[in-house]
């Protein structure tokens, strides 16, 4: 298969010439950061019952707390800057022994985050494991409360009021593609963000009314596009990036880096999730060989995404850098057009697992916006919330700005499984499965096998009661004793494709001792080996090459975590 | 059967159906049932709506987040 097309893949000015980039698998991390409030609670002054409802719920998730530096509520004078390490932003964390994700409280939300997986279907399993924990722990919080109060919770992403909290993705990507991205080849960065804006009509999970100051609106897309206001940032609760470039490695080592994303909306639909990290991976992959994805570039991506957000009719057409107005349909065609080359040349082999099953999900969703969309309901959220609204207000008698129907938005997206309008529509069969209830009920249980989640959730089950003093995604830290002292001792897991069930079986399968585990497990050879990328015939005339990595990024970076 | 057999297969012949909670559905059945597929919602919508709550909770007051 030879490129052609819109496809360029871009030589010169680099210092890498004509060499192959070194290509990692899109390994995916994500999370989930609910509404959380409590009826029948009062607060001082009406404020936000956030706070009491993210603690009742996170009491219910049981795992190995997080340390660290964090303390776990300010202690410092009421009114006075803080000084104590307080974090509102990391309350509580906890590591699952079950599957080695984690859950915490940030700024009053209860977060959930998934362990490492490698393939977009695993994280769909992995997301829906860690909503049913966020529901047990739901019923849970809600037996214990005094009559006349109920907790609830939604997997969504606005308050309809202003606030927007967050449902993030985080992708393995090499340092090179990263300095790529954000300090040396910028026409990916605009790529990506023109990917981001026009993805929008396969991922947005659909909102009544518009926020932070934006047109009104009856019903669009997107949870999130009303809040993105700057193409590129490190910001997160204002002034938000289509891209962010906040660089947290979470101990990935020193020539990997991790995109961290929080563009996307949380959806429930299975379609709408598998194609959110599916297709992003896909895309990923090509800008890591440094192929642009798409000829097109927008010429504006933040005002193209609100724009597109506030269309459901999907036919708004924005300029793009080349003088052409397009539409977001357009726009995902000329990605998934390269995308399929891409990946009938092979170079998604052992980077995206079952790649050419997530294009077609893409190709036939594409179609269906362009001829069916109702066609669509079991597939994509927003569509499938809007059928909803609208039937219950021909039904009804409703108008758009009536509270019913903006409650209707939110109950779409209630944990309550007696009240959330997407669980009713999965439980009678009227949405597309596309992981089954026993791979959830796996991951609830299990670590995923093919990431070093399998390793953390091994050692804390094993060590969690009492010699292990801290953790996090990146290392554990144990007490070891010997007789009448202590050790203390680190395992560092800086690689997240390392410490797999294929790697430690031997180690995990036999009665060690905590010591000698960790001696096993320190000698492991855990570095993704150089250069193991077969690229596939003929790209470009070149026949297969083993490709040479080199590393062109600066030795004296050090990681920001 | 792979994705694409799911999608697309011999749905319209009832061979091969979308696996849905309830059973594999075809295509066929899917699209002809816009007003079946999402009764099951429409009940849940009508017993939401019933609820006293329904004009209380279009407020959810959240923190900012992220």
């Amino acid at each position: 298969m030879i490129f052609k097309g819109p496809i360029q893949k871009l030589g010169g000015g680099h210092p890498g010439g004509n060499s192959v980039p070194r290509t990692l698998p899109k390994l995916c991390g994500s999370d989930v950061e609910l509404a959380n409030l409590i009826l029948g609670l009062e607060t001082l002054n009406g404020q936000s019952t956030g706070h009491e409802a993210s603690q009742a719920l996170l009491r219910e998730i049981r795992g190995v707390p997080r340390r660290g530096f964090y303390a776990s509520r300010c202690s410092c004078p009421s009114g006075s800057a803080c000084t104590c390490g307080f974090n509102p932003q990391d309350v509580g964390r906890r590591f699952l022994l079950s599957n080695g994700g984690a859950a915490y409280i940030d700024l009053n939300h209860l977060e959930l985050c998934t362990p490492e997986v490698l393939s977009a279907y695993d994280h769909v399993v992995a997301s829906r494991s860690m909503l049913v924990i966020a529901q047990q722990a739901l019923a849970a919080a809600n037996a214990r409360l005094p009559p006349g109060q109920r907790l609830l919770a939604f997997a969504n992403n606005s308050d309809g009021e202003g606030h927007a909290f967050g449902s993030h993705l985080n992708w393995l990507c090499t340092r090179r593609c990263y300095l790529n991205l954000f300090e040396r080849r910028l026409q990916y960065l605009l790529s990506l963000a023109t990917y981001f804006a026009s993805s929008i009509i396969f991922t947005g999970a659909g909102k009544v009314g518009s926020e932070n100051r934006m047109p009104r609106v009856d019903y669009q897309i997107s949870q999130r596009a009303d809040f993105f206001e700057r193409l590129v940032g490190k910001e997160t609760t204002y002034n938000r990036p289509i891209v962010n470039s906040r660089d947290e490695s979470l101990g990935v080592d020193d020539d990997m880096a991790r995109l961290h994303v929080i563009f996307f909306d949380n959806t429930l639909c299975h379609g709408s999730s598998l194609l959110k990290v599916g297709v992003t991976q896909i895309i990923l992959a090509m800008i890591e060989q440094e192929i642009l994805p798409s000829p097109i570039l927008l010429d504006d991506p933040v005002e193209a995404v609100g724009c597109w957000s506030h269309d459901p009719s999907l036919r708004t057409s924005m300029p793009t850098v080349g003088g052409r107005d397009c539409t977001a349909l357009e726009v995902q065609r000329t990605f998934l057009e390269s995308a399929r080359e891409f990946v009938a040349s092979g170079r998604a082999e052992g980077i995206v697992p079952r790649a050419e099953e997530i294009l077609a999900l893409w190709a036939d969703t594409l179609d269906k916006l362009e001829s069916d969309v109702d066609a669509l309901a079991p597939r994509i959220d927003w569509v499938l919330k809007k059928t909803l609204i609208e039937k219950a207000m021909m039904r009804h008698g409703l108008e758009w700005r009536d509270p019913q129907v903006k409650y209707l938005d939110h109950a779409y997206s209630s944990l309550d499984p007696d009240e959330g309008l997407y669980w009713a529509c999965e439980k009678e069969g009227g949405v597309e499965m596309l992981v089954s209830d026993a791979e959830v009920e796996r991951f609830l249980h299990w670590p995923p096998e093919d990431t070093r989640a399998w390793t953390r959730a091994q050692l804390m089950r094993r060590w969690g009661n009492g010699r292990i003093e801290d953790v996090d995604w990146d290392l554990i830290r144990f007490r070891v004793s010997h007789g009448r002292w202590e050790e203390r001792r680190t395992l560092r897991m800086e690689n997240p494709l390392g410490y797999t069930k294929a790697a430690t079986s031997h180690i995990f399968s036999r009665t060690l001792s905590l010591t000698d585990t960790l001696d096993l497990l320190e000698a492991l050879e855990t570095r993704p080996p150089e250069n193991t990328v077969e690229v596939a015939p003929a790209i470009q005339g070149v026949g297969a090459v083993k490709c040479e990595a080199k590393d062109h990024s600066n030795p004296e970076r050090r990681f920001d975590s | 059967m792979n994705l694409r057999e799911r999608m697309h297969g011999t749905d319209d012949a009832g061979a091969v159906g979308i696996p849905t909670a309830a059973g594999p559905r075809t295509l066929a059945e899917l699209r002809r049932s816009g007003e079946e597929l999402t009764s099951a919602g429409d009940r849940a919508v009508d017993k939401c709506l019933s609820r006293t709550e329904a004009r209380q909770v279009h407020k959810i007051t959240q923190d900012t987040g992220e």
